[in-house]
């Protein structure tokens, strides 16, 4: 380069280093240029180098470089330890070598003057001077314009880099701005800056816009009263004058204002910002707090209602931590106890207790404390005992529970006063032992007005019966003794004799029967009567009746009757006052029929048995059948003949009749007839039924196997002997009659009849020799003798050996029972024993003699078998379940009904003395069970039934006079 | 000899009475209602009636009534089963002069019948 050239080079780059600044544009001009100068394009600028060495006086100025690797260059130029970095701008002396080996020059190059040098480090000038010789004085003027550039040049870029640096910093500063302001949009409580001076918002967060609902553009005009709906500014002021001030920091909670005017409450925090330059931020977190408000709320009502609970319980509550020490006394302790809670509360429990509990009362709760029960009740009966303020003791139920909570365990304890209901309680026992007592005193004077009332019905039966003994003995003799002489029995008698006598006769007949009706009537009012139901032939009754009433009837030229048509042959009624009732109807219509004829039929209509007795007599007026069967009322008629009636048929028969559960009518015409109807309700029986029905209480005899079926009747009368025949046949046993005293023996030994009829009126031998015989000789002494006369010698019968004694005349019925009951040992026994093989035993015992018995095995179902059917006997084991035999005794033994009833105790128990004498007392038999043998049983069981056997005949017989 | 006149519906009443009082050697006639009776007392003169007071037709205080109103005897006695206490004032109104009680005592029959039969011939 020469001179003038160095001279607008020099101008040039003193121009461009005066413009530019930012150094990649100023280091383009300088190479602009310098190619224009130089003439040369960068890479041949090496080329200008001429070889030469460099000392440190060289100057080389870096410039932008394209050659090579800056860190090469580096390192190459770091090794030769330039003296300042290479970062900066430099003028750099290089020898000869050290620009080869930095700008990798392969060939020695002399350098003289100067050249540029792009590398890639910078471009480099380069001013090569020999080390003998001075430099050109041109370099003088370049060089400082080269540093003023290279300055310029390293300034640009150092501000460059500087501004790159700036930038960074500011982009830094940015995004970590921007960091922040997403966190704060993030939160959900409104953040926002005021400035302190004017306390007007100059920055805030997204919340701040979401939670008041206000647009970012109007926030920005707000100052922070805005906020609030009512405000104090002067209040506000103060606040933060006083607080934030002086602390930094400060919590308010007020009240927001929406921007569509609703509210919500706020936490505020502040902080307080110094600036370096203005009024100090204040820095504001408006936290909603309606979440938390709200629960706060929801958690006081709670309370309230826990604690409401507590309170109005009416019970008292009292909770208890591990030392005993109490924390909860709610208002009804406070009212049980007297004790207001402030008093109590941190003070020990027991205080709540008797002194002698306390102790006890520390190990019980830690007891409960460790123990798994959750739970423990006090029931009244253990008697735990509170006390209260004033030292009183009260008795109390109570329950405890625990809690493990955090703080330790909680005991609590619900307990009641219960001194009103002890007392109660104790009210409520004597009550109910009042009322005992007074039931008790009620049964015992129901017991005795019951005694009483039965002693007076008994007083009534007796008076009755004894009435009719008492009414009977005095005509029993008269009867019988005018009897006797009216029939020349004492002595010759003359017909005026027979006469008077008859009368006599006739009229004690007439009363008597007036007595027997009176009687039956007492006893049928007296509801002393019942119906006794038996199964029967009807054709049979209807035999007897005419037998009884035929004669009467003959009498008076009346022709009777009596018909079955199209009623059952088997009827079930009370036989025996069934015949007594039509007997007294055809009687009276006998009576009032003087001619024609008296009809009696039997016929079946609807469910009813029905019985007519017809009669074409005088008939009753019609407006007297209402009082035809009315005791005492006869009907107005012009003869006598009412006289010859009592007055008190009809109204028998009515009473009968309804005892019969049946109805009795009349109708009739008066000079025509009338007819009386009986009817009668049937559980009609069939004749097969009644087969079927095993013959219970039918007048068929059971025949024994082996036993013969012949009776042998002995009477010296043919007339008796074959009314006696004709009732035994009817009952269907065969007869063997025996006119002959003499050959009676003989017959009784031969044909071996299970019974033997004795006369006892006969020429020699007569009846009682006879007897005698019988009852020595071993072949016929077995054979149960019945006597049957005229004369009333029963003892001196029974004692010579007779089982039975009936009196002359005799009835159908009558001899037939007491010979049932020989033959079949009709009679019932019930045997009450529940001891199986006893029972066993006994039956077998009973079994030899025939005799038919129940078994039951306990008293009450002894009751049932009675009221079913009376036994004839009860055979009774004193050791029973339930009721004893003795009780039932004497439950037998106080009712009319079964004091004559026979009963035999067997009983393996030994009685004392006292049961003993009851047992005589009442009439018991008593047999000692494995002593007795089966004879002595039979014997004793013959011997009382037929004991009551005959009583009980004699009482029939009295009744169907 | 004044008759006695039995009335008694009952037939051995009325022989009783008869066969007593012919025993005791007065005589006597019968009647078996009071109808009879007051006919027969029409008919005849008796010195003392004795009448049963419950018979059919007409009863014994009918006919004494109309025997005493017509004058027809002076002395009816009642022959009674009603004994009871109101009874014989009852009867002494009724036109009786007395009563005999039935069932009658044969003995004291007969001497009660004498002194009325007595009376009348004392007072006539």
């Amino acid at each position: 380069m020469d001179s003038s050239d160095l001279a607008s080079f020099l101008s040039d780059l003193a121009q461009v280093v005066a413009i530019e600044r930012e150094p990649d544009s100023l280091l383009e001009k300088f190479l602009q240029i310098l190619m224009q100068h130089c003439k040369a394009d960068r890479g041949l600028l090496l080329h200008q180098y001429q070889t030469g060495s460099m000392n440190d006086s060289s100057i080389v100025l870096r410039l932008h470089s394209c050659v090579g690797d800056i860190a090469a260059c580096h390192s190459i130029v770091d090794g030769y330890s330039w003296h300042f970095p290479l970062s900066t701008s430099q003028v750099l002396l290089l020898t000869d070598n050290q620009c080869q080996q930095l700008f990798g020059l392969n060939q020695h190059y002399q350098i003289t003057g100067f050249g540029f040098v792009v590398a890639e480090c910078g471009v480099f000038c380069v001013l090569v001077q020999n080390d003998d010789c001075q430099p050109e004085s041109r370099f003088e003027t370049l060089i400082p314009a080269l540093s003023l550039f290279a300055n310029t040049y390293a300034l640009c870029r150092d501000n460059q880099s500087y501004q790159q640096k700036l930038q960074q910093e500011k982009q830094k500063v940015s995004d970590n701005l921007q960091c922040f302001r997403t966190a704060l949009d993030a939160s959900r409580d409104a953040i926002f800056l005021i400035d302190s001076s004017t306390m007007h918002i100059v920055d805030f967060n997204q919340s701040m816009q979401k939670n008041l609902g206000y647009s970012r553009d109007e926030l920005l005009t707000m100052s922070i009263y805005d906020l609030k709906p009512h405000v104090d500014k002067q209040d506000l002021q103060t606040f933060f004058e006083t607080e934030l001030v002086e602390k930094g920091e400060a919590v308010l909670v007020t009240v927001y204002r929406r921007k569509d005017a609703s509210e919500y409450p706020v936490e505020m925090s502040f902080r307080y910002i110094e600036q370096q330059q203005g009024a100090p931020l204040i820095n504001v977190v408006a936290r909603d707090i309606s979440d938390r408000v709200s629960i706060q709320q929801a958690l006081l009502q709670n309370e309230k209602r826990l604690s409401g609970i507590i309170e109005t319980a009416i019970d008292a509550i009292i909770s208890i931590d591990e030392q005993q020490n109490i924390v909860l006394f709610n208002s009804a302790a406070e009212k049980i106890f007297a004790y207001r809670r402030e008093e109590l509360i941190g003070q020990k429990l027991d205080r709540l207790l008797p002194e002698k509990v306390r102790s006890n009362h520390q190990q019980l709760v830690q007891r409960f404390g460790s123990s798994t029960r959750d739970a423990l009740h006090v029931p009244p009966q253990r008697l735990l005992q509170g006390m209260r303020k004033n030292g009183e003791l009260f008795p109390l139920e109570a329950n405890v529970s625990k809690l493990e909570s955090d703080d330790g365990m909680l005991y609590t304890v619900i307990l009641r006063d219960i001194s009103e209901r002890i007392a109660n309680e104790k009210e409520l026992q004597r009550y109910r032992e009042d009322l005992e007592f007074q039931v008790q005193t009620r049964t015992q004077e129901l017991v005795t007005a019951r005694d009483e009332a039965l002693r007076a019905n008994r007083s009534k039966s007796d008076f009755l019966a004894n009435m009719s003994h008492e009414l009977r003995t005095p005509l029993n003799s008269i009867i019988g003794f005018t009897g006797l002489i009216k029939d020349g029995y004492v002595g010759d008698v003359n017909d005026e004799q027979v006469k008077q006598l008859s009368m006599v006769y006739d009229s004690a007949q007439h009363l008597l029967a007036l007595i027997n009706n009176i009687l039956d009537l007492s006893k049928v009012e007296a509801g002393k009567m019942q119906a006794e139901n038996e199964v029967f032939e009807l054709e049979f009754l209807l035999a007897e009746i005419e037998d009884m009433m035929a004669l009467q009837a003959q009498n008076k030229g009346l022709l009777f009757s009596t018909e079955i048509s199209g009623a059952p042959d088997t009827i079930i009624s009370d036989r025996v006052k069934l015949r007594q009732l039509l007997v007294n109807l055809v009687g009276n219509a006998i009576k009032f029929t003087d001619a024609g004829s008296v009809k009696l039929i039997c016929y079946q209509d609807s469910e009813q048995l029905c019985i007519d007795v017809v009669d074409t007599g005088i008939g009753i007026p019609s407006d007297q059948l209402d009082v035809v069967f009315q005791s005492f009322r006869q009907i107005e008629q012009g003869d006598a003949r009412q006289h010859q009636g009592t007055g008190l048929g009809l109204a028998i028969c009515k009473q009968f009749v309804g005892l019969l559960s049946g109805e009795i009518s009349v109708k009739s015409e008066t000079g025509r007839g009338s007819t009386f109807t009986v009817r009668l309700p049937q559980n009609l029986i069939s004749s097969q039924a009644s087969q079927a029905f095993g013959g219970i209480n039918v007048n068929h005899h059971v025949q024994n196997q082996g036993e013969s079926n012949t009776i042998l009747i002995i009477d010296d009368e043919p007339t008796a002997l074959d009314l006696l025949s004709t009732y035994l046949k009817q009952q269907g046993y065969d007869t063997l009659l025996c006119q002959n005293s003499a050959e009676a023996l003989n017959m009784a030994v031969e044909h071996q009849p299970f019974a033997i009829t004795l006369d006892l009126v006969m020429p020699e031998p007569d009846g009682w020799t006879l007897l005698t015989q019988l009852k020595q000789i071993p072949e016929t002494e077995h054979i149960p003798v019945i006597i049957v006369s005229i004369l009333q010698e029963q003892q001196l019968g029974l004692s010579l050996g007779a089982v039975d004694y009936l009196v002359k005349p005799v009835e159908a019925l009558q001899l037939a029972s007491r010979v049932d009951k020989i033959r079949n040992r009709h009679s019932d026994i019930l045997l009450i024993e529940d001891n199986q093989s006893d029972a066993e035993l006994i039956a077998k015992i009973l079994g030899i003699e025939g005799y038919c018995f129940r078994w039951v095995q306990d008293v009450q179902s002894g009751w049932r078998a009675i009221n079913e059917k009376l036994p004839d006997m009860i055979l009774l084991d004193l050791m029973l379940p339930g009721v004893s035999g003795l009780q039932l005794v004497q439950q037998l033994r106080s009712h009319e009904v079964y004091r004559d009833l026979p009963i035999i105790v067997i009983s393996a128990k030994q009685l004392s003395a006292e049961e003993r004498q009851f047992l005589r007392d009442n009439f018991v038999m008593l047999l000692a069970k494995a002593s007795f043998t089966a004879i002595e049983l039979l014997n004793e069981v013959g011997r009382l039934l037929h004991q009551v056997g005959l009583e009980q005949n004699n009482k029939e017989a009295e009744i169907m006079e | 000899m004044n008759k006695i006149l039995v009335v008694d519906d009952n037939e051995q009443n009325r022989y009783l009475a008869t066969y007593l009082l012919e025993h005791a050697g007065e005589t006597c006639d019968q009647a078996v209602n009071g109808e009879q009776a007051v006919e027969q007392a029409q008919q005849n003169s008796y010195g003392l009636i004795l009448m049963d007071v419950q018979m059919p037709i007409m009863d014994g205080i009918e006919a004494a009534r109309i025997i005493r109103e017509q004058g027809l005897c002076a002395k009816i006695i009642a022959l009674t089963a009603k004994a009871m206490r109101g009874d014989e004032e009852k009867l002494l109104a009724s036109g009786f002069d007395g009563y005999v009680a039935k069932p009658i005592d044969p003995e004291n029959f007969i001497k009660q019948v004498k002194h009325w039969m007595l009376e009348d011939k004392i007072h006539p």
